[in-house]
């Protein structure tokens, strides 16, 4: 095949092309490259030579001067022929030989936007862009096809800023979608151990924990697996049954568990609505405090409905306010408890009781409670306008705390007696404001029944003194069962001065010391009569741990300040909190007179005094103490109010 | 040079530690112990298949802190439960959540109680006093509740007191 024709066939190709037939025109370009492809470099250079080009290009490599425009219109027919691959290949072999080939950087841009690719048909483009200018810049006589090269530049910075565009709008959208970008938000429930899951959420209270409830399934599910999580949970005060049974579901789930419940300001109907529903669904209960008055027998009758088959045996914790509960039957219906507080409320007359599982209740009340019974903290509180005698329950070995306040101790003096000497681990005990039980009774009672438990916490306020005491007949062996005391209240006590010096001598470690409205206990002041008074010196003395010292509404005026100072200096005390509130006589001048000691006072309650503001701020800089000082109180803390606080 | 304990990361990295920082672990304490009785001679190396060595780090770091620290007694849960992040670890557990989860993970795999603990603390301060919504942004996670459930589940908290 000579030059001539090659340039025929050509020509013919074209021919077809123009006239659409592909094939034809394809498979003549192809004769024609084939052809091409056998030509030595001999023939090649003897062709340039021909067309009086130089046998090397000045770039790429020698080729036939035809090759490029030959390939560039196969990549055409095959572009017609919807074969975009092999184009692409054509124009890619004529770039290799021809790196100026215009026309191929084009093609190849225009297939590769064809296909979607804009990132390679840009890297086409540019690479055209750069090795052609550069070219251009050191060929500055070289004839190029400027129409060919405007399209190219042209081609190269349409794209160029069709794709900025493309990436600043894709930062903006990063920024506007955080979460995409920052892939440090997980969720813990994909990466720790169930039980690591469990301590983290332990640390949460049940409000938090529903909460995490609704953020979705898996954590509603996991969280529920972790019964422990749920076992104290208070309902929401003045619950609706309504409301109690949609919480019902999570209680099933729970059940096998002991809850700890807490029922609070509920109405009685409602209430009752709700018991009947924990019946019912068999729930173990580990905890029930209810603050809402209940008549004892109703509770009955609710078991009753059930055969008596539901027990409160897992209860170890019981805080009800009652009325007609006699408590011993109590310890038969909640057998396993540690804790038991209860306020007996005015009995209203209720009628009489009629059970229907009579055997079942007879079994239930006469059962033995076990006789090492683990009761260890027992209140008892009479709010009844009548008089009430406590309930003494026995095999209460166990108890350290016990409560008993407002009741009618007629006649059963002894049995108090008994009854104590059984609780030799007894380390707190409180007896506020019950009739017939004096301090002096109390403590012959202990004398006589020989108890062994050895008292911390002693509260003794006794409900009328109408004649004091001097202990005389006691000698300080014989409370030995109080002879570790660190905190003792005698607020209203029928003491006498020599009776309470006598009596802090046997409690050496006392810590706390409360003396308060005591008709017979004198400290030294202004007034004139005939009893001994008392110097602070003797309590001081026999008292050497004594921090906290209260002695309210016991007459103390601006004279017994002074005579305190005195004392106070005469004697190296730790005592650093003093109340001395109720002792209207006091003033700004005794207070100052009071504190001209080297002391270290840290507290100082004045309630119930009227003080100028001035003095107080002027004691609270000079000094450093911190004063409290209400004096609109009206009553110091009364009885039953700090032994059982009510919410 | 007294022997060391060689900790070996999954990716392959050694890190040489004093006896007494790895012992932190009571994984390792109990290792050492069962197979040294008679001490340690020579470096002993332990493999920790599931800790990166990013973290691995990280937990030695916190180990040779601690290292002369005495932490209260174990069994009291209440003191734990109710004692606050110790300032270091705070600050030293101020990382991204990933990183926070690994921490946890390996403390648990080494037996390491009180970076455990801190780092449990950690998470629950995340996610206490937050609405559903703000947990669901905090980790990333999509609401798969249909309306009905979401309302069925609120019904369910209602009966407890807030608190």
């Amino acid at each position: 095949m000579n030059e001539d024709l090659v340039n025929d066939k050509i020509e013919l190709a074209k021919l077809y092309f123009k006239s659409k037939s592909y094939k034809k025109a394809l498979s003549t370009y192809t004769q024609l490259v084939e052809h091409i492809a056998t030509y030595t470099p001999a023939n090649v250079a003897r062709v340039l030579r021909a067309y009086n080009l130089p046998e090397t290009p000045l770039i790429g490599k020698p080729h036939h001067p035809r090759l490029s425009s030959i390939l560039d219109a196969r990549a055409a027919t095959y572009e017609k022929l919807g074969d975009v691959s092999q184009s692409l290949a054509d124009s890619q072999s004529s770039l290799k030989v021809n790196p100026l080939d215009l026309k191929a950087y084009l093609r190849i841009g225009k297939n590769y936007l064809k296909m979607g690719d804009e990132i390679k048909a840009f890297r086409n483009y540019q690479c055209g862009h750069y090795l052609v200018s550069k070219f251009l810049q050191k060929h500055t006589d070289y004839s190029i096809n400027r129409d060919l090269l405007g399209k190219l530049e042209q081609a190269y910075s349409k794209l160029n800023s069709h794709l900025k565009r493309k990436r600043q709008l894709q930062t903006q959208l990063e920024k506007q979608l955080p979460l995409k970008k920052a892939k440090k938000s997980i969720d813990p429930f994909d990466r720790l151990e169930l039980d690591v899951l469990e301590t983290i959420f332990g640390h949460l209270n049940v409000a938090n924990l529903f909460s995490c409830h609704l953020v979705c399934k898996s954590w509603y599910n996991t969280l529920i697996s972790f019964v422990q999580l749920y076992q104290s949970i208070s309902l929401k005060p003045k619950i609706k049954y309504k409301e109690f049974l949609n919480g019902v579901n999570m209680f099933n789930r729970l059940k096998k568990y002991s809850l700890s419940w807490k029922i609070n300001q509920t109405s009685l109907p409602e209430f009752w609505k709700i018991i009947d529903s924990m019946i019912k669904h068999n729930f173990k209960l580990k905890s029930l405090e209810v603050f809402n008055e209940f008549n004892y027998y109703d509770l009955l009758l609710k078991l009753d409905k059930y055969g008596f088959k539901f027990h409160f045996k897992y209860v170890e914790n019981l805080k009800l306010i009652l009325s007609a509960c006699p408590p011993s039957q109590l310890m038969n219906l909640f057998p396993n408890l540690r804790s038991m507080e209860i306020i007996l409320m005015e009995s209203q007359a209720s009628p009489p009781l009629i059970i229907d599982n009579k055997n079942a209740f007879k079994k239930l009340i006469s059962q033995e409670v076990e006789l090492e019974s683990c009761l260890e903290i027992l209140v008892l509180i009479n709010k009844n306008s009548i008089s009430n005698y406590p309930p003494f329950l026995s095999h209460t070995v166990n108890l350290r705390k016990l409560i008993i306040s407002n009741f009618e101790f007629n006649n059963i003096q002894h049995n108090f007696g008994s009854f104590l000497s059984n609780c030799s681990n007894l380390k707190y005990l409180t007896l506020e404001n019950n009739r017939n039980l004096s301090f002096k009774i109390f403590l012959q009672n202990l004398i006589n029944y020989r108890s062994d438990f050895k008292l911390l916490k002693l509260v003794f306020r006794e409900h009328a003194i109408d004649s004091s005491s001097n202990l005389a007949e006691f000698t300080i062996s014989d409370f030995h069962n109080l002879s570790e005391l660190i905190y003792l209240d005698l607020y209203s006590i029928s003491l006498s001065n020599n009776g309470l010096k006598k009596f802090l001598t046997c409690c050496p470690l006392l810590e706390t010391l409360i003396l308060g409205a005591s008709n017979f206990i004198y400290f030294k002041n202004d007034s004139i009569n005939q009893f001994i008074k008392l110097n602070l010196l003797d309590l001081l003395m026999v008292l050497p741990c004594l921090r906290n010292l209260s002695l309210i509404d016991l007459n103390l005026d601006n004279l017994s300040m002074s005579y305190f100072c005195k004392d106070l200096q005469k004697f190296q005390t730790q005592l650093d909190y003093l109340d001395l509130s109720f002792n209207n006589k006091v003033d700004g001048i005794g207070l100052l007179s009071l504190l001209d000691y080297d002391m270290k006072l840290k507290q100082l309650i004045l309630d119930g005094i009227q003080v100028n503001a001035d003095t107080l701020s002027l004691i609270q800089s000079r000094y450093g103490i911190t004063v409290k000082n209400d004096h609109l109180k009206s009553k110091w803390r009364q009885y039953g109010i700090n032994s059982f606080i009510l919410p | 040079m007294s022997a060391k304990v060689v900790l070996i990361s999954s990716d392959d990295e050694k890190f040489p530690v004093e006896l007494k920082v790895a012992e932190k672990s009571i994984l390792i304490k109990n290792m050492v112990l069962d197979l040294n009785p008679d001490g340690l001679e020579e470096d002993f190396e332990i493999p920790t298949p599931n800790v990166r060595a990013t973290v691995l780090e990280k937990v030695i770091e916190w180990c040779e802190h601690h290292k002369n620290t005495v932490f209260p007694d174990e069994d009291d849960e209440d003191a734990k439960k109710s004692a606050p992040i110790d300032e270091w670890d705070k600050n030293f557990l101020k990382v991204d959540q990933e990183m926070l989860y690994e921490i946890i993970s390996a403390a648990n795999y080494l037996n390491i109680r009180p970076l455990l603990d801190a780092g449990c603390k950690t998470v629950a301060e995340m996610i206490r006093n937050k609405s559903p919504e703000e947990l669901r942004k905090i980790f990333n996670i999509v609401n798969d509740f249909t309306p009905e459930e979401e309302a069925a589940i609120r019904r369910e908290n209602e009966w407890a007191e807030d608190r």
